[in-house]
């Protein structure tokens, strides 16, 4: 029974694992890169120059509100977001409109200004690490009910996987500390089995909480049951978490209050930088305006107190609680972890190195299964089938081909002519043209000829990029470093460390593929013979590291 | 203490509790000293207490370099880049994963948990 039970749980886990592992792994890279959102975005905009000394919190919130008094004077709820905060560093500008009577939602928008001038930034247009973090969970070109239901399901099948994984690792103790590089298969299992386990705690919450994110869409009936069925109960289930702040704009104008004097007041609460403070104003200009004030997010419980002021007399009307019930207060904290918003530069680093193992968990999977095949037909003397040569390709394409879709993209930020109609949205269609064409030679060239020459093409497309960057702007890698701008030389000297990993997995496959070369014609018929030992080094051949 | 020593102290205690718990296993107490006799059972034992200690004050550091939410967060952070350092010297390095738990031994801040491995090791 019990023995029984656990091959239908290693069944589970390699199925399972198998047929959403491209697109958890599309997921995982695309999430990875979106922990330091930020940080490409302003990479990717090369003009804005590194946030200087801020004018006086009066000042900024002045010329924030005369510019959106200018753009969005109807409209329902303006937010400023001070500079200074990590996710903020410049100042930000955003509204949006009252819902239309069709649930459609009006003319929504955000700008990003000079702090001192109150005008937009100038810059070119780009998709930027906000676009990256974006694909993670909403993908790209389909409709967000196709996107939230592929993610979603991509992550229960991932929760399977990882739960099935622990069911099957028999040795997780025991195993702990193994890696036996140079035993073919063996080695792709020990590879395997060290990046899950070191990262299952990890990979446990991200998984977990992603669900949670979906609840809603992934279980809608709980809320059809509870309010309403469609659109009126959803906006009725979202209008309790506003409760307090609920109000009808009265229609008649009145002055705004001050908001300095209010900071003030939130400042002697929370202590905080009034400088990573974020303002919202509900029916602006209005006699019932309303404005809450939130700190930046600094622990794993993700949201924040808000203080919600009368906009006219400005006398604190509530104070709503980070979290209204306990229910709430859980599900915040694995948003927070999931999301690691709170996370200073170490922290963001584990995080991304998390990240990166959890893809490196994927793809050594992948790699897994394929080796184990290849391995197999060899030794039967048979043809690989069509699902493993299927899977041979997609593992290439995927594994070292999404990487260098990336890149691209990143090149593509740099080349696209500045007044390119659509130039955001063009940097993302580089990254699926460039993708498609790298699935489309794994399929085109032998396995291990495709695997050494992407994993060569990454390496420059990654090592390069410092250099472009130097090409095309004035803000170089020894500039960087001596301007003490530690965001671009940050990321310089990520693309190029990315460069090396990549250089040295070429490097490492041309080699054994040299070594193998020769060997081979000192075999004759070893197909016939079925040598394990060779088998294995052919298998390695098609599915290498 | 300040922080940046605290997150120091954090990384050194884990990969000396890390390094302690995998000279408890033969497989790897091979690896790392070939020449020298496997260690007691008696001695296994203590080396797991003492390395599940150092673990715990890697906790502790983390705590009070980013409070106990984040540090709770952090930590598993820490754990994971000590023991992928650990793994990947083992096969490749053996003598350093020692040479590098003796160094953390000196320099960890806490001295007083340092000595504690160093003298198990020598049993």
């Amino acid at each position: 029974m019990k023995e029984y039970f656990r091959q239908s749980m290693d069944w589970l886990h390699t199925w399972t694992g198998l047929v959403v592992s491209w697109v958890l792994l599309f997921i995982f890279l695309t999430g990875t890169a979106g922990y330091f959102d930020t940080e490409i975005d302003r990479w990717m905009q090369p003009e804005v120059p590194a946030v200087a000394a801020q004018p006086p919190t009066e000042q900024i919130v002045a010329v924030a509100l005369a510019r959106l008094r200018q753009q969005a004077p109807a409209a329902e709820r303006w937010f400023i977001h001070l500079p200074g905060d990590r996710s903020e560093p410049s100042l930000r500008i955003r509204w949006q409109s009252a819902q239309a009577a069709d649930g459609t939602r009006a003319v929504n928008g955000n700008e990003q200004l000079d702090s001192a001038s109150g005008l937009p930034t100038a810059a070119r247009a780009t998709g930027g690490g906000q676009f990256l973090y974006k694909m993670h969970y909403r993908l790209h070109y389909l409709s967000k009910d196709v996107a939230y239901w592929t993610v979603g399901v991509a992550t229960m099948f991932m929760l399977v996987a990882l739960i099935t994984g622990i069911i099957v690792h028999k040795q997780i103790f025991v195993d702990f500390f193994t890696f036996r590089p140079g035993k073919g298969q063996r080695t792709w299992l020990d590879a395997h089995n060290v990046l899950s386990v070191l990262s299952l705690p990890f990979q446990l919450m991200i998984t977990y909480s992603g669900l949670i994110f979906f609840s809603i869409t992934l279980m809608p009936l709980i809320v059809a049951a509870y309010y309403a069925p469609g659109e009126p109960g959803r906006q009725s289930f979202r209008s309790e978490f506003e409760r307090g702040i609920e109000v009808k704009p009265a229609g008649i104008a009145a002055p705004l209050t001050p908001i300095a004097p209010l900071l003030n007041l939130a400042q002697a609460r929370w202590g905080a930088d009034v400088q990573q403070y974020r303002i919202e104003i509900r029916h602006p200009d209005d006699a019932n305006a309303r404005i809450s004030l939130r700190h930046a997010i600094d622990s794993p419980s993700h949201y924040s107190e808000v203080l919600v002021f009368d906009g006219v007399s400005g006398a604190l009307l509530t104070i709503q609680p980070a979290a209204a019930s306990n229910a709430k207060a859980v599900r915040n904290v694995f948003i927070g972890l999931h999301v690691g918003r709170f996370a200073d530069t170490l922290l963001r680093w584990l995080y991304f190195a998390f990240g990166l193992l959890g893809s490196g968990m994927i793809a050594t999977g992948l790699v897994l299964w394929a080796v184990k095949r290849r391995q197999r037909a060899e030794q039967q003397n048979g043809a690989a089938h069509f699902g493993l040569r299927l899977v041979e390709r997609l593992n290439i394409g995927t594994i070292v081909g999404l990487p260098i879709a990336i890149a691209a993209y990143f090149w593509a930020n740099r080349l696209l002519p500045l007044d390119l109609p659509q130039r955001g949205a063009w940097e993302v269609h580089v990254v699926f043209i460039v993708w498609a064409i790298m699935l489309l030679h794994a399929t085109l060239r032998p396995p291990s000829r495709a695997w050494i020459e992407q994993f060569g093409l990454a390496a420059a497309a990654f090592a390069l990029l410092p250099v472009l960057n130097a090409i095309t702007t004035d803000r170089h890698l020894a500039h960087s470093i001596a301007a003490d701008d530690w965001v671009f030389a940050g990321f310089d000297l990520t693309m190029l460390g990315l460069g090396v990993v990549f250089l040295w997995s070429a490097r490492k496959l041309a080699r054994r593929a040299h070594t193998a070369v020769l060997a081979t014609p000192l075999k004759p018929g070893s197909a016939v013979n079925g040598s394990a030992m060779l088998a294995d080094e052919r298998a390695n051949q098609a599915n290498p590291l | 203490m300040n922080s940046i020593l605290a997150v120091f102290s954090a990384f050194a205690l884990a990969y000396l509790g890390m390094t302690g718990l995998a000279l408890a296993m033969d497989r790897h107490h091979r690896q790392m000293f070939p020449s020298r006799h496997l260690p007691s059972t008696r001695a296994r034992y203590a080396m797991r207490f003492a390395s599940w200690g150092l673990l715990g004050l890697s906790a502790w550091a983390c705590a009070h370099a980013w409070g106990a939410a984040v540090g709770a967060v952090a930590w598993f952070g820490v754990l994971m880049v000590a023991v992928l350092l650990l793994v990947w010297l083992l096969p490749y390095a053996p003598r350093w994963a020692g040479r590098l738990a003796l160094l953390a031994c000196c320099t960890a801040p806490a001295k007083s948990d340092g000595r504690k491995l160093s003298r198990m090791k020598r049993k």
